[in-house]
């Protein structure tokens, strides 16, 4: 009798400990981005674009040395000479639904001091590995508000750290403290719907489902804009987004 | 009967390990030691804008962030309940935070229970790992040469400079994450702000110091390696001393 009556409760804490480490999260089927509709967004600067500092490469040699000893710009705005605006991240505000995030890591390179690329956007989620290319110390320090921040030493060229941001938030700076001037802005995403605009300023939105969506574009220096699009199944369809020059 | 009990007892322990609420402290109890001890830095609502924080420098922890410098974690992760211990305890030595040796522990205790109020990333997030600190070797001149070495293969001298008295080159431009100016520390002045033991040293670049520009080594640095820097951060203020 007592041994039916100890695998009995056994199985009973068992399941007890079980719940206790249940998390509490929602479950929502996960969707890959199959949709057919897509929205082509143009980044444009109304007026001259502010002249871009240089940066100050002279206080560590080694970053001096890795940009053969060229002027390295400020890419706080940076607009060809059409307007076209480079590195704005474009997004999808809202949309129903849970996407999977990518297990293949997204690449944040530190190289020639500076971080490539300058803004991007993941998905929560989804690992993105640090790399240091520059034979000098930096630390990766991303802020983020909604996320934990972190604060990692990388003194060696070729060291990478993985890390990953569980939990949607807006674009967040990063900074390395060594070299004050080295920028970053990451956006993290429950969506694959964002993208950042390259040199002619375009953005490519694809595989969206059909509907209205809010669309906004966010600058580091100019801030949101936002526009509401309807697309339809299979439509291509092109917006302008035009931030004025301060 | 005593089945149910130790039953019982498992549950509720391993929910308070799952929440990482290694703390046991009365939160109305704390309200009330904060607003007598605290407030007047950290402010009435956690945010570090107290009646005396513009008097300060370092300016008094915001507490909304749930961000602290001085853990027994990881890099980025919530301190433990011990590790706030240790720092109201025993204060921040060269700033405004005094030591409150004098509290008891319950109302430490209590205390921390109330200033985990200010963020819900205390009852949002895991616990983290907590970093293992070896037995420390003999304290030898290999080892300090040893860690001499260290402290130039991780470029520490980029912000504590050369001869580690806060003077390296990035020292000028240096920001906390709340903006504010901050200099790196001058190893060379004895005693440390947050513990001056060889564990509170071996501590503090594994782990960082979150929201502050100084960031953890602990993927970089070996830990027979680290116990050789801590030897050679500790030769610093000795050498200074006969250099005088």
């Amino acid at each position: 009798m007592r041994r039916p009556y100890f695998v009995l409760m056994m199985t009973f804490v068992t399941g007890l400990i079980a719940y206790s480490f249940q998390a509490t999260y929602p479950v929502h089927a996960a969707q890959s981005p199959s949709g057919t509709a897509r929205i082509i967004a143009k980044v444009v600067l109304n007026g001259k674009a502010p002249v871009a500092g240089r940066l100050p490469m002279g206080a560590d040699p080694a970053c001096l040395t890795q940009n053969g000893g060229k002027a390295v710009l400020d890419p706080t705005v940076e607009a060809d000479a059409n307007g076209n605006l480079k590195d704005v991240l474009v997004y999808v505000k809202d949309i129903v639904g849970s996407y999977p995030a990518p297990t293949t890591p997204f690449t944040l390179d530190q190289s020639g001091c500076m971080y490539k690329p300058h803004v991007f956007g993941v998905i929560a989620g989804q690992p993105v590995e640090i790399l240091n290319s520059d034979p000098t110390l930096h630390n990766i320090h991303p802020l983020p508000r909604v996320n934990p921040g972190f604060n990692i030493g990388q003194p060696v060229k070729g060291l990478k750290s993985i890390k990953t941001f569980a939990k949607p938030e807006a674009p967040f700076h990063v900074r390395c403290d060594v070299h004050g001037w080295m920028s970053a802005y990451i956006g993290v995403f429950s969506h694959p719907f964002f993208g950042v605009s390259n040199d002619t300023g375009q953005v490519e939105l694809k595989n969206l489902p059909a509907g209205t969506f809010q669309i906004q574009a966010w600058q580091e220096k100019y801030g949101i804009q936002t526009q509401s699009v309807t697309v339809a199944a299979g439509e291509s369809k092109e917006i302008v987004f035009t931030f004025k020059a301060q | 009967m005593r089945f149910a009990i130790v039953v019982l007892f498992l549950c509720m322990a391993t929910r308070i390990l799952a929440s990482g609420a290694d703390n046991v402290g009365n939160r109305d109890h704390g309200k009330i030691v904060y607003e007598r001890y605290c407030m007047t830095c950290h402010g009435e609502r956690g945010n570090g804008a107290g009646e005396f924080a513009p008097y300060t420098n370092p300016k008094p922890r915001d507490f909304r962030k749930g961000t602290f410098k001085w853990r027994s974690t990881p890099s980025g992760s919530l301190p433990l309940v011990s590790d706030l211990e240790r720092t109201i305890r025993e204060g921040v030595y060269w700033t405004a935070m005094p030591s409150f040796f004098v509290l008891n522990p319950r109302a430490r205790a209590d205390v921390i229970a109330y200033l985990q109020s200010f963020s819900d990333r205390w009852t949002s997030e895991q616990p983290a790992p907590l970093l293992v600190i070896p037995p420390e070797p003999a304290n030898t001149s290999a080892s300090v040469q040893r860690g001499r070495d260290v402290y130039e293969a991780q470029s520490c001298a980029k912000c504590h400079g050369d001869q580690g008295m806060g003077d390296g080159e990035s020292s000028k431009t240096l920001v906390d994450d709340w903006g504010n100016p901050i200099v790196p520390f001058d190893l060379t002045k004895g005693h440390m702000k947050g513990g001056s033991s060889s564990e509170d040293l071996y501590r503090v670049f594994m782990t960082g110091l979150n929201g502050t520009p100084m960031p953890s080594f602990s993927d970089t640095i070996k830990p027979d390696e680290a116990w050789d820097l801590v030897h050679y951060i500790q030769s610093l203020n000795a050498q200074n001393r006969r250099q005088k």
